[in-house]
């Protein structure tokens, strides 16, 4: 164990000095702030623009940070050689793949305290206050952002950094989507049955990001302005992103069992 | 070849027997490269250990052999150096031990494991070819991190980096980042990080490169401590030099292929490059008229049979080449009269052997 927080570690230490961290963690920030503009500009109550807008930004920068960490990361380990260091240590590739990915986790909650911070003080400016349903609603941000981040590690073992970078967004898109594919298969409308089965499909092998949207419309399955937005509903998406990070990390672990580190 | 090929096996063979106490053993050793984005099925069938595949000419475009039936072993408390031009495959061979890369076929264990395994990594230093660590971290930040990864206790850490450091002359360094070291200081820290778990085989690649003479003759030194102190070490090189002095027993890889291995004085001295042989005529200052015509007679003699003379007053030089009996020449000089002022033999140099197999 001690060995997977020693990479952790070094990881948290490496992504903290990457000034691309700060520039992203930059323009959230601006994104946030923002945010007030556009609820000075809303006819209705300010405070529910600024927390869609504030938690839009929190999810988009935490899923594009996630993506670069994934896609960079164990990507520069091979590219800069630092790998030919760590790997012949007394330690299994499996640790050397969880203390990467422990280390990225914790940059992403850092990243997403940080933001989260700025939000609160932000909602707290123009009278709206901290609630627990906004905790929530990071909450499940987080465990988005860590399930995009299992996705771009794991297609960044299959291919380059740039077009692995492409995929996990597209993989976002899609799975953002998800609950549209599902309706659309169920529906029938499409009227082809073949279409209906692929839909379905991809329903359930891409990631369900769906579940973790939480700004947004009110007509939204997860929207902070609902009361259905239970703890029992956090855990079981939650949950997911567990499972759902378990079969990434395995997949990657897999690719990365056997590769020569040439 | 054929006839290389026995020796190789035979000097090969010799070495497992003693294998009792083979520390690594490298048997039939390959490792083929696919070069392009589509594997070929062909190749891709023979990625099991211990099966060999004739590589297909059909598909040598796409495959680069980087090591081909390599057989070795490095027997415990001896320095074994891995010599070879560039792109040999001595770095392929020491990956393949550190279980950085898999063989495409044949086995290498170290510690009588096969690679890669946790326990073995923790009896293993290695010091990769050029190496790039965490430029971020400093001096001792980075020897901790090695540390901590190696299993070594806080203790035992506080104590050893500070001497480690000192070992490799890095003591005045300790608080710089990486990034501000020479590359002379990357590879001493990289010494050191090899070091740190105290194990009992250190690989090494190429631990001479980017260092000052004063630096060498540090490692030189740091490898021979290593060696008092009972560990085994496996290096390549390019500087044979230090080589010679460094190593119990050298390997020459070529294209792939182990050419030669074993102790240094057993490959080079039976290698005669030249026999010098320096005949005096009885009287030096050729008084005798007989002793000039009998000195101009080896002369000529030696002149038929092509050998390169050379005469200076009552003086003849000639120098036989390869492993040419010298016997003719002195059973000539005796009947005729001359001294024989010396036979020397000159065997070849490290430089002369490798220099000969990388040309074959």
């Amino acid at each position: 164990m001690d060995r997977i927080l020693a990479i952790a570690g070094n990881t948290l230490r490496e992504t903290n000095r990457n000034r691309v961290m700060y520039v992203l963690l930059l323009f959230a920030v601006l994104m946030i702030l923002g945010s007030v503009t556009m609820g000075k500009l809303s006819l209705r109550d300010p405070t529910i623009l600024i927390k869609d807008l504030g938690l839009a930004a929190i999810s988009l920068f935490g899923m594009i940070i996630a993506v670069y960490l994934g896609v960079t990361v164990v990507h520069r380990e091979l590219e800069q050689k630092t790998v030919y260091f760590i790997i012949p240590k007394p330690l299994h590739r499996t640790e050397f793949l969880l203390g990467k990915f422990l280390g990225m986790s914790a940059t992403l909650v850092i990243q997403l305290v940080v933001m989260s911070g700025v939000f609160f003080m932000v909602l707290l400016a123009y009278g709206g206050g901290a609630s627990v349903i906004l905790l929530k609603a990071l909450v499940l941000t987080l465990a988005e952002v860590l399930v995009i981040l299992s996705v771009a590690l794991f297609l960044s073992s299959l291919t380059g950094p740039i077009l692995a970078g492409f995929l996990s967004l597209a993989l976002f898109v899609l799975g953002r989507s998800s609950e549209f594919m599902r309706q659309l298969a169920e529906s029938g409308k499409t009227g082809w049955s073949a279409l209906d089965t692929l839909l379905h499909g991809a329903y359930y092998v891409l990631p369900d990001f769906h579940l973790f949207a939480v700004s947004g419309a009110v007509n939204q399955r997860v929207s902070i302005h609902g009361d259905f937005f239970t703890w029992a509903y956090v855990g079981h998406a939650s949950g997911y992103a567990l499972v759902y990070i378990i079969i990434m990390l395995g997949l990657t672990m897999v690719r990365l069992r056997r590769k020569d580190l040439v | 070849m054929a006839e290389q090929q026995t020796k190789l096996e035979e000097q090969t063979g010799s070495v497992a027997e003693e294998t009792a106490e083979a520390v690594i053993r490298a048997t039939a050793l390959c490792k083929t490269f696919v070069v392009g984005f589509i594997p070929i099925a062909k190749l891709a069938k023979s990625g099991t250990q211990d099966q060999r595949t004739e590589p297909d000419p059909k598909v040598m475009p796409r495959q680069v052999e980087a090591v081909k039936d390599l057989s070795f072993s490095v027997r415990a408390g001896e320095i074994f150096g891995l010599l070879g031009p560039n792109g040999s495959g001595k770095t392929t061979t020491i990956k393949m031990m550190m279980g950085l890369i898999f063989p495409t076929a044949g086995r290498i264990e170290v510690f009588g494991e096969t690679v890669p395994n946790v326990a073995v990594k923790r009896r293993l230093g290695y010091l990769p070819e050029n190496p790039n660590f965490y430029d971020y971290l400093r001096a001792d930040e980075f020897l901790e991190l090695s540390a901590r990864l190696c299993g070594v206790d806080k203790k035992t850490r506080r104590s050893r980096i500070p001497e480690l450091l000192e070992r490799v002359g890095l003591a005045e360094a300790l608080n710089r980042p990486l990034r501000k070291f020479s590359k002379g200081m990357v590879q001493r820290i990289g010494l050191a990080q090899a070091l740190i778990h105290d194990p009992d085989l250190v690989v090494l690649d190429e631990p001479l490169s980017g260092l000052d003479p004063l630096g060498r003759k540090q490692v030189r030194d740091l490898i021979g401590d290593l060696r008092d102190q009972g560990k085994t070490v496996v290096f390549s090189s390019h500087i044979l030099s230090d080589v010679e002095v460094i190593c119990d027993r050298v390997g020459i890889v070529v294209r792939g292929h182990l050419r030669d291995i074993g102790k240094l004085d057993e490959l080079l001295s039976a290698r005669v490059t030249e026999t010098e042989v320096v005949l005096e005529a009885a009287t030096p200052d050729l008084a005798d008229l007989a002793d000039l015509a009998n000195l101009a007679n080896l002369a000529n003699l030696a002149d038929e049979k092509g050998w390169p003379a050379q005469r200076k007053g009552g003086r003849l030089r000639i120098s036989l080449p390869g492993e040419t009996d010298p016997g003719e020449v002195l059973r000539r000089a005796l009947d005729d009269g001359a001294r024989v002022i010396s036979v020397m033999p000159h065997t070849e140099s490290l430089e002369d052997l490798f220099v000969r197999e990388a040309n074959k």
